[in-house]
């Protein structure tokens, strides 16, 4: 093609796009607009739809896939269910004859007075002395103590919101049917105040044991007590008032009793308690025995009748003399 | 409508045209459903978790409604409300403006809002799906109706945000 007719071509070209052709029809009106006009192709968003309901269905395939693949032989029992009304009475009733007849124990590890080294700071809220709790739902000691604490702070107030757990099934020993204190647990009392903070729950990040998702935390006096005695951040810790403190498992270092209570239920718990040869009732009412002696001591003796017991007398003589 | 016009010439010429920024009522009236079925879905649950034997599910093998249902993960974290709670909210949030939309119809920034909202709600039923399934190892079909009914409107709250309406 010569360079005439291309160069004829081109000004066709822009006559037309100018509109300078003969005949041409007008513009349209919103060409002329320019800025005003906006071309809008947009359809509806099949693309983005069907995209979206394929993420979530890869979601939900991937996710099964891998939870089948880490279906181990050991399976945690995550429920937690209101306690049942019966069961708590039960614990706030257990005889009296039945707790003279265990007295300690088998418990070696009971609470003693905080040295005047640890500067305690005396705990109290609502101007009633307090008891703190620190532990975790996974731990077999806790899901022990939480069974002497109820009991044992039974003659003080009334226990409510209480829920029932097990502990690790990934510890040892492991699966203790016990309570746990997160799900709005609460002792109505006129004595103390009784604060709860389980900072793990029973749930394996690794599906393997440790670590376990957190719940919750402490702060406040509490905390300052918690990591200044306890050094090792361990479970349980029980302050009581910043005058004594218990630290670790009431057990303390012999386990066996603490292991009696694996893959029980409650109520066969709630049996073996009726029978303080037991080694259950052994470690679940000496405890028992041992949290009424010290609230006790912060409480000024009040209530007198559980306080001034021969049982609870000896024990909180034993307290006293306690380093 | 601009009506389109064709100019002269090459056929690159555009062809204007315009969208109304009204969606159909349709859209709207079956997100206010799907909100009034998540009312009703959370509100069972809720009741379920109060009193226990309501409950109408299977108890054993994988489908299992008491285990999901009874798990701490059905309690709001650190506290004993009930995870249906917010849910039965969130439906509540997503019927208003459902209901807004329907009165409403030309405002964009409604359908947007949905969109987010139930972009929101999608990621929750995602989660609460992951801890079904990794945690509690069991399925709660009752849940998975919550669920279903989520997925169903951020589709639908997606599909309501095309076309765009022109800028003019």
């Amino acid at each position: 093609m010569s360079k005439k007719s291309m160069a004829a071509r081109r000004q066709m070209r822009e006559a037309a796009a100018e509109g300078r052709l003969p005949g041409a029809r007008q513009q349209s009106r919103s060409r002329t607009k320019g800025r005003n006009y906006r071309r809008n192709t947009s359809g509806r968003p099949w693309g983005l739809i069907s995209g979206v309901v394929g993420v979530v269905a890869v979601f939900v395939i991937v996710v099964v896939l891998i939870d089948i693949s880490l279906q181990g032989a050991l399976k945690q029992d995550t429920k937690v269910l209101p306690a049942p009304a019966s069961l708590v009475t039960a614990l706030a009733n257990i005889p009296a004859q039945t707790l003279d007849a265990v007295k300690g124990g088998a418990i070696a590890n009971y609470p003693v007075n905080i040295p005047s080294s640890y500067k305690p700071v005396a705990l109290s809220a609502k101007g009633l002395p307090e008891v703190g709790f620190v532990g975790a739902e996974y731990c077999p000691y806790c899901a022990v103590q939480r069974w002497s604490l109820i009991i044992g702070l039974s003659p003080f107030g009334t226990w409510s919101g209480l829920h029932t757990i097990r502990s690790s099934v990934y510890d040892a020993p492991s699966n203790i049917p016990t309570f746990s204190f997160a799900y709005g647990a609460k002792l109505t009392s006129k004595y103390l105040v009784f604060s709860t903070h389980e900072l793990e729950s029973n749930v394996s990040i690794s599906k393997t044991g440790a670590p376990y998702k957190s719940l919750q935390s402490v702060t406040g006096p509490l905390a300052t007590a918690y990591s200044t005695i306890d050094t090792a951040s361990g479970y349980p810790f029980l302050d009581y008032a910043g005058k004594l403190a218990q630290v670790g498992s009431e057990e303390g270092t012999t386990t066996t009793d603490v292991a009696a209570l694996q893959d029980l239920s409650w109520n066969k718990v709630l049996t073996k308690l009726r029978d303080p040869k037991s080694p259950i009732a052994q470690v679940v009412l000496g405890g028992a025995n041992y949290v009424t002696a010290a609230t006790c001591t912060i409480t000024g003796n009040k209530p007198a009748a559980v306080c001034n017991s021969s049982r609870i007398t000896t024990l909180e003589s034993q307290l006293a003399a306690s380093a | 409508m601009v009506p389109a016009t064709a100019g002269a010439g090459s056929g690159s010429e555009l062809r204007p045209t315009t969208y109304s920024s009204q969606s159909s009522p349709l859209g709207a009236v079956a997100l206010a459903v799907l909100a009034l079925i998540g009312i009703g879905l959370a509100g069972y649950l809720t009741a379920v978790h109060y009193a226990p034997t309501l409950l109408v599910c299977s108890n054993k093998g994988l489908i299992n409604c008491e285990a999901v249902l009874t798990s701490s993960y059905s309690v709001v974290p650190g506290t004993s409300i009930p995870i249906t709670v917010p849910g039965l909210a969130f439906f509540l949030i997503s019927l208003a403006l459902a209901v807004s939309q329907l009165r409403r119809p030309a405002n964009y920034q409604l359908r947007q809002a949905h969109a987010l909202w139930g972009g929101l709600g999608l990621l929750t039923a995602l989660y609460l799906v992951f801890v079904e399934v990794m945690e509690v190892h069991n399925i709660c079909l009752w849940c998975s109706c919550v669920h279903l009914t989520l997925l169903l409107t951020f589709l639908i709250t997606l599909w309501r945000l095309y076309p765009k309406p022109i800028a003019r």
